[in-house]
């Protein structure tokens, strides 16, 4: 999943302006922040036990107006091409896919279900061979009804050019050569792998066993399209809406407007509710404007949520109020930011471990925005990740949060340590950000020299193995609530090639990595997620990272709104049971 | 050109004792102080004095072109018997272009570059004179070929940068004239123009007088074009009257120390011209610290220091008493026989007196 | 005047190919990778990463490169083969690295934004500007000519988020006086464009007219200086026909000039004003396209404001001939 990219001109200029003496949270730790209620587990539904239609929302009202402000138009819309966070919250309101997460805003567990199918896979020899059934009632909005074979088609094209900046985990799952180039520049020649023995029946056959299959289904990779309906390029526009509502206006950068669809009945869908009228997509914001409205409240506006964080600026006058602050939504994300040590190249286990002990979290965490936007971080699985395990394998000294120096230079005592090279993309946030955490470390006895690298260029450079960084920042988010999707893509050493590598710690632990695959080949997902927690204490205790933050989400919707809470996934409004008070 | 002391008509135009002054950062400006002459039509005065001797002040005050707000104008500007101090802006206005009108120095500078000849002398017709355009048009073509112009249909639409000095210069009359003033005061109308130019200029100036038979005032340092077309002389020098006479009596026989300067310092047609000319030594007073007594006296060869009275007392403008010569007078302190010595023995062989 | 139409013409043509050699040589001849920034921050395997190169034709030499791309521009043309293809009508100015949208389509989108900017905020300028400075220096000393002064002084110095956000704050979010900043097609409603676009047309509107008014009121009290004016009053013109006939048209010449560059200028994009009020103008969509590094967007975004510029000269050098007489025989 990859964040927006956003041209942030002015919020830039804002938050010099409001720096100017409004800031007065310089409290010590994390404060204000309740206890994470880590996600324990995942539930995956194998078995289809999921009812529909889902229950109702207590207190929801059916009617009214939604209004989704998002700085820029989407991306994408064409469903295989979908991959930016946004894009996949609110996708939901009109793609489906085989399968789907139903996200429990009280801290019960996250839940993968069957979506158009019955349930979230069938497998009888441990994941090589998946069987979906599709759900009786499954229709396109213009009435037709969807059938395996538009499922397969979807996944066909998710080969083609009008899927290559979609994810492409499955894709590669199935054929790993990428000989197929999809329905176009392949035609006639069958999706690998995927065969459709009847109109409700899909089966994806691999080579090796793939466990994480129903996480990969809940892209919108498995969305259908019907092969007839599907315009290419004007699909991103006008596509097939397969969810709750359709298009009934698309201004491209302008606005979105849904209307409700005639033709997805309720009883078909495990997740989602339809209780507003329309919803409303307003892409002529940014962050500033989107917090100003929402705050303000002015007509249709009291019924809405913004996509983006609320402004720093903004963060003082927010908390001030009590009665925004009843609106505001504040919770962890599955973005979590490090910095790889490069083992390959810092090969003595007590420096990686003095640099973490070296590293100042609460210099960090004021540095890039304060606590309401950022967390410290202490382990390499974001808090929202299932069976993420809540340790610190370096605490600062005297419990603070400001590290512990003097661990540090005990753990360095006879030894010297060369001049590290600190490479990072040279943004203008992390020239200033960069210089605050090597500040930090410094006082420990290490230097550094900096390496800015072109943003374009960075991870080319630092994912090549022969890389001279030996301190390399970085960030990732899961691409599915699975630990192998962090653990598994971040330090597994058999996975290490020459070039584009996303273990820039270049972590190769025999044990490690056979601890991984042990859990990677566990079938039932749900059991394999409590052992991820201890897997990633094993990693930190091998130090190829400074763990650094947690991202936090922190938002605001409008008064009408309910029925809304944080989505874990996305680092948005959860919207499926969303609705307008009258 | 025989002086004319004997005025038949009331002067049509009169000023008595102009006064006319305005603040600066600096202090005061006394532009004008106490000057008195009149003109009558078809008469031409020559107001003569070196730049800032308040020669221009005085003719802008007349045509009421000075900045009202800022300048305080006193004494009495008679304009055909009304004084034009008294009238409104408005008033005043609506006798500019018509009753008095100006020509001007440097006529490249002086018409606005982007309206066509013709359109500018429409409309200084039309301002004053409810005619169609068409009837304006054939007045101003009729005007450009009374003063020399030609081809004039042609040259009414051509812009002021298509036409050569001389002929601006002449459109610039022919638009002051086309409402047939009785007042035309010309402000160095030759100045910018080449000599040969200038005196064909001087020459259409005498003969439109003659014909449309105005009162002329020509301002300028020029002596030789004061010989040339005044009948009366006014010798200015900061702000007030030096000498004041005929032409023939200021310029034959002057008796003001300034006006032996004015003379001396013009080359004469004769002789050696370096050896000939002696320049009036220093530089016009600023008229906001104006010398006390006589404003000439720091630059006066002559001057009646310490004891004065130069240094001390303003000398009064008043009549030759030794000379016969009615009209003419002048304002120095100097005994009247010792200036006309001075006069022949120093000043008749230099310069054009000679 | 023909011959000089045409000699300027000509020389727009050479100065515009110019310009998008240079600009196509810059952005793609340089080291920027887009197709890895298309495949986010994540893991882009080389054969993803081949592949999107090629659909997006940059697997081609450069001279092709250029070569396709002008021939698009003029007839148009069909990006990538096969069942995937686009079909690119003139002017044709690439498709974007991120949506395949053609570009044309993008910035006709973006750019009657910024023309509804631009040009309301022109009129704004024009008007309150060039009249105030006409009206001050016409009234050199008094209070409203130091009152005007001291507009010019304050919002000429003043920067337009800043002036913008204040102005959002107190008139939109505070009072509710105006609505928010947003662009309605104006052929949708007239009303709800104009309304949605007078923020921004006041900001930028009152920070130019700032300098216009001290502009004008300069080029104003230069002309009232003229001899011409003062022949102008010694005809017994009245003094309004001395001021608007004479001293206006002279006066406000010099500032055609620089209000035709600035216009140009301004029509290529006003990012600040567009950023401050979030409209998705020809300035944002350019800067946005940077932080993609969506090189067709930026191209031609470049592209466009060059040919704006270029033909507001041109326009100007016209203008002036016929404003200024002068000029025609030279």
């Amino acid at each position: 999943m990859r964040h927006p990219v956003r041209a942030l001109v002015v919020s830039a200029l804002v938050v010099g302006l409001a720096a100017t003496g409004c800031d007065k949270n310089t409290g010590g730790t994390g404060t204000g922040n309740e206890p994470e209620k880590a996600q324990s587990a995942i539930v995956v539904d194998y078995k289809g036990e999921t009812p529909t239609p889902a229950p109702e929302v207590e207190g929801a009202t059916p009617g009214g107006k939604l209004t989704i402000m998002q700085e820029g138009d989407f991306e994408h819309l064409s469903p295989q091409q979908i991959y930016v966070s946004n894009a996949l919250a609110y996708a939901n309101l009109f793609h489906r896919q085989l399968t789907g997460y139903i996200e429990d805003g009280k801290g019960g567990p996250l839940k993968l279900v069957g979506d158009l199918a019955t349930n979230a896979g069938e497998t009888t020899d441990n994941g090589k061979t998946w069987k979906y059934t599709l759900r009786e009632g499954v229709k396109f909005e213009d009435g037709t009804p969807i059938t395996s074979k538009d499922v397969a088609y979807g996944i066909a094209v998710s080969f083609s050019t009008y899927g290559v900046q979609g994810p492409q985990y499955l894709q590669t799952a199935l054929d790993p050569e990428r000989a197929y180039k999809g329905p176009f520049d392949s035609k006639g020649v069958a999706v690998p792998g995927v065969t459709t023995p009847d109109d409700k029946t899909i089966v994806f056959t691999f080579a090796t066993p793939h466990a994480e299959l129903p996480y990969l289904v809940s892209y919108p990779t498995a969305t259908p399209i019907s092969e007839a309906k599907f315009t290419k390029e004007k699909y991103e526009t006008a596509f097939q809406s397969t969810g709750p509502y359709k298009i009934k206006e698309y201004k491209r950068d302008a606005y979105l407007d849904l209307e409700k669809n005639p033709n997805w009945d309720p009883k078909s869908d495990p997740i989602r509710h339809a209780y507003v009228d329309t919803v409303h997509f307003d892409f002529t914001v940014d962050g500033e404007s989107e917090t100003n409205r929402v705050i303000a409240g002015q007509g249709d506006d009291a019924a809405s949520i913004m996509t983006g964080n609320v402004v720093p600026a903004k963060i003082a006058e927010v908390k001030g109020n009590a009665d925004v602050m009843k609106r505001t939504i504040s919770a962890a994300t599955p973005f979590v930011r490090y910095l790889y040590i490069n083992t390959q190249r810092v090969t003595d286990l007590q420096v990686r471990q003095a640099l973490n002990y070296a590293f100042d979290r609460d210099a960090y965490i004021k540095a890039v925005g304060g606590y309401d936007v950022a967390e410290p971080a202490s382990t390499t699985l974001a808090p929202v990740v299932p069976g993420y395990k809540k340790f610190d394998e370096y605490p600062g000294a005297n419990g603070g949060s400001n590290g512990d120096v003097e661990k540090a230079k005990s753990l360095l005592q006879g030894k010297t340590v060369p001049k590290l090279k600190f490479c990072f993309a040279n943004t203008p946030v992390n020239q200033t950000v960069m210089a605050v955490i090597q500040g930090s470390l410094t006082k420990a006895g290490f230097t550094f020299s900096s390496s800015p690298i072109d943003p374009a260029a960075y991870y080319t450079t630092v994912g090549d193995k022969t890389t001279d960084c030996d301190i390399m920042a970085g960030g990732w988010a899961q691409d599915f609530p699975d630990g192998d999707s962090t653990l598994g893509v971040l330090f597994d050493g058999s996975k290490i090639v020459d070039k584009g590598n996303n273990n820039l710690g270049y972590l190769n632990d025999a044990a490690i990595n056979a601890k991984l695959l042990e859990l990677r080949g566990l079938a039932d997902r749900s059991q394999a997620a409590a052992q991820y927690g201890d897997l990633d204490q094993q990693i930190m205790k091998a130090a190829p990272v400074i763990p650094l933050r947690y991202d936090r989400f922190f938002s605001i919707y409008g008064s009408k709104v309910g029925g809304t809470f944080a989505s874990p996934l996305w680092a948005q409004f959860n919207i499926t049971g969303i609705y307008v008070k009258s | 050109m025989a002086p004319q002391t004997n005025a038949t008509t009331d002067p049509y135009l009169k000023v008595e004792d102009l006064r006319v002054s305005f603040p600066t950062e600096d202090g005061v400006v006394r532009a004008v102080d106490g000057v008195s002459f009149s003109v009558e039509r078809g008469r031409t005065l020559g107001i003569v004095g070196e730049s800032g001797s308040g020669k221009s002040v005085t003719s802008l005050s007349v045509m009421g072109l000075h900045n009202r707000k800022k300048t305080k104008v006193e004494g009495r500007i008679l304009l055909g018997g009304e004084d034009l101090l008294s009238l409104s802006d408005e008033q005043v206005r609506r006798k500019r272009g018509r009753d008095m009108s100006m020509i001007f120095q440097d006529p490249l500078s002086a018409l606005h570059p982007f309206y066509t000849v013709g359109r500018q002398i429409v409309e200084a017709y039309r301002v004053h004179h409810n005619v169609s355009k068409a009837q304006a048009r054939t007045r101003a073509i009729e005007m450009l070929d009374r003063v020399g112009i030609p081809k004039p249909d042609k040259r009414f639409d051509q812009y002021p940068h298509e036409f050569s000095g001389g002929m601006r210069q002449r459109a610039m009359i022919a638009m002051s004239l086309i409402n047939d003033p009785d007042l035309v005061i010309a402000d160095e109308p030759t100045t910018a123009l080449d000599v040969t130019v200038q005196a064909q200029i001087l020459d259409l100036l005498e003969d439109l007088q003659r014909e449309f038979n105005s009162a002329i005032v020509i301002i300028t340092h020029d002596l030789g074009v004061v010989s040339q077309i005044a009948d009366e002389v006014l010798v200015m020098y900061a702000g007030r009257v030096a000498e004041f006479g005929t032409a023939e009596q200021v310029l034959r026989g002057p008796q003001h120390p300034y006006a032996w300067g004015l003379l001396s310092s013009v080359p004469s047609l004769h002789g050696n011209a370096d050896e000939d000319l002696l320049p009036i030594k220093g530089n016009p007073p600023s008229l906001i610290n104006v010398p006390p007594g006589c404003a000439f006296n720091p630059r006066c060869r002559y001057a009646m220091l310490d004891p004065g009275p130069c240094d001390t007392e303003v000398p009064q403008l008043l009549p030759l008493a030794l000379t016969d010569e009615p009209g003419h007078k002048v304002a120095c302190h100097l005994p009247e026989r010792q200036r006309k010595e001075t006069y022949e023995n120093d000043i008749a062989s230099v310069g054009v007196a000679r | 005047m023909f011959r000089f139409a045409v000699r300027r013409v000509l020389l727009a043509v050479l100065t515009l190919f110019a310009i998008s050699v240079v600009t196509f040589s810059l952005f793609f001849l340089g080291p920027a990778d887009p197709a890895s920034t298309m495949c986010g921050s994540k893991l882009c395997d080389p054969v993803t990463h081949a592949r999107i190169e090629h659909d997006l034709g940059m697997d081609q030499p450069a001279i092709n490169q250029y070569a396709s791309y002008m021939r698009g521009v003029f007839v148009g043309r069909t990006i990538g083969s096969g069942d995937t293809a686009i079909d690119c009508p003139a002017p044709c100015l690439g498709v974007s690295f991120r949506t395949r949208e053609p570009v044309t389509q993008i910035l006709a989108r973006a750019f009657p934004v910024t023309l509804s900017i631009v040009t309301g905020a022109f009129v704004v300028y024009l008007i309150v500007g060039i009249g105030l400075g006409m009206l001050s220096a016409i009234r050199r000393g008094t209070v409203l000519d130091r009152v005007s002064v001291g507009f010019s002084l304050s919002f000429a110095s003043m920067q337009i988020y800043f002036l913008g956000l204040l102005l959002t704050y107190f008139l939109v979010w505070q009072t509710g006086l105006l609505p928010r900043p947003q662009y309605v097609s104006p052929a949708e409603s007239v009303g709800r464009w104009a309304m949605g676009m007078l923020l921004p047309w006041i900001t930028l509107g009152l920070i130019n007219s700032a300098v216009y008014a001290r502009l004008a009121r300069a080029q104003m009290l230069e002309t009232l200086s003229e001899d011409y004016i003062r022949t102008a009053r010694a005809k017994g013109l009245p003094i309004r026909r001395v001021y608007f006939r004479h001293a206006f048209r002279a006066a406000v010449t010099p500032l055609v000039t620089i209000a035709g560059l600035d216009l140009g200028t301004q029509l290529g994009g006003v990012v600040i004003t567009e950023s401050t009020f979030t409209l998705q103008g020809a300035g944002r969509t350019a800067v946005l396209a940077i932080f993609q590094q969506n090189l067709p967007i930026i191209m031609a975004t470049v592209l466009l404001a060059a040919i704006i510029i270029v033909l507001m000269n041109v326009v100007v050098d016209m203008l002036y001939a016929v404003i200024d007489p002068r000029v025609r025989l030279s």
